[in-house]
């Protein structure tokens, strides 16, 4: 991976030669930045692409704290997040006690959603973790969102993925046991 | 109380949405709309109001289950504490929803009143797993809507 050119990141924060770790614990938190009206409506204002978070690390191996996520690793903007709160998220249960991996399938229309959750290292910011959406296999972003997930015959599996996350954001955990 | 004609109701949104006449039509025919909610309690005509001032872009579908839902908001304000009758707040989406939301310490409850049809209910509790997700797209029951937006 090539090397953090922002010297505002501290070091410890660098992923380097370190790999992502793709297992997750009960108890972990994950850090989120959160806008004031996300917070107080979360079904409606949350993006379902960018889902960035900063994850905690697993017991004994720690590998960011809770104000790390207001670190901007856009070269073209402010060195710290400073109009946005943090949302700490507990993981809660897990599937197989280590991943987190939503199926969602519209009976009506036959269209399958995922969520999963992946520890995603960017060169400044090791602690870097998604929740990332597919659409009938094809991973959301913003380039393809309105012809994927933002598309009319997604509408059923865009509400219960908006629950899903909504449910995270007004009860601050992550639980693969919750039902949308 | 007096009825609503809903297909009065909405054959006038029809015409007021017209693109050459519309603006004619509307001076002509909100007088009649105000007789509609003239019908309804004060505060429940003031909210109403307020909703669809603030949004003169709702589309016929949106303007007609408003108009609806605040039909029930209405019959069953009576039997709610009607400080919860003002304690909601409402937004259009980035997709054109209509939305009306409630935060409480129980959790989160919107209404999304979609542009062409649908109407999507969604509790979200703050404390366990009691939450509900509802589709609805016919035969609607208003009243029950209501009750359930004003419950938690």
């Amino acid at each position: 991976m090539e090397e953090c050119t922002l010297v505002h990141i501290p070091k410890r924060l660098n992923t380097c030669e370190r790999q992502a770790i793709q297992i997750f614990e009960v108890g972990e938190k994950l850090f989120r930045r959160c806008t004031a009206e996300q917070l107080e409506n979360p079904f409606i204002n949350i993006s379902l692409y960018d889902l960035s978070h900063n994850r905690e690390g697993l017991t004994g191996e720690k590998i960011s704290e809770e104000a790390d996520v207001l670190y901007s690793v856009d070269p073209d903007s402010e060195n710290h997040i400073l109009d946005k709160k943090i949302c700490a998220l507990e993981i809660k249960t897990l599937k197989d006690n280590t991943i987190y991996f939503k199926e969602l399938v519209d009976e009506t229309t036959g269209n399958i959603a995922k969520i999963s959750l992946l520890h995603a290292p960017i060169p400044c910011m090791y602690p870097h973790t998604v929740f990332q959406i597919y659409a009938n296999e094809i991973e959301v972003t913003r380039g393809n969102y309105g012809g994927t997930m933002g598309s009319k015959p997604f509408k059923e599996l865009r509400n219960r993925i908006r629950q899903e996350l909504g449910i995270m954001i007004v009860r601050k955990e992550v639980n693969q046991n919750s039902i949308s | 109380m007096m009825e609503i004609d809903f297909d009065q109701v909405k054959r006038k949104e029809e015409l007021m949405q017209s693109e050459i006449a519309g603006d004619s039509y509307k001076d002509f025919l909100s007088s009649d709309l105000d007789t509609i909610t003239q019908a309804f309690d004060k505060e429940v005509r003031g909210l109403f109001q307020t909703i669809s001032f603030s949004y003169p872009s709702l589309t016929e579908y949106q303007n007609d289950v408003l108009i609806r839902l605040f039909t029930a908001f209405d019959i069953i304000k009576s039997q709610i504490d009607p400080d919860r009758l003002k304690a909601f707040k409402h937004l259009i989406s980035e997709d054109g929803e209509l939305i009306l939301y409630r935060r409480t310490d129980i959790g989160l409850t919107n209404l999304v009143i979609d542009s062409e049809e649908g109407i999507t209910y969604s509790f979200i509790s703050a404390t366990d797993n009691l939450d509900i997700l509802n589709s609805l797209l016919e035969d609607i029951d208003y009243e029950r809507l209501a009750y359930c937006f004003f419950t938690n």
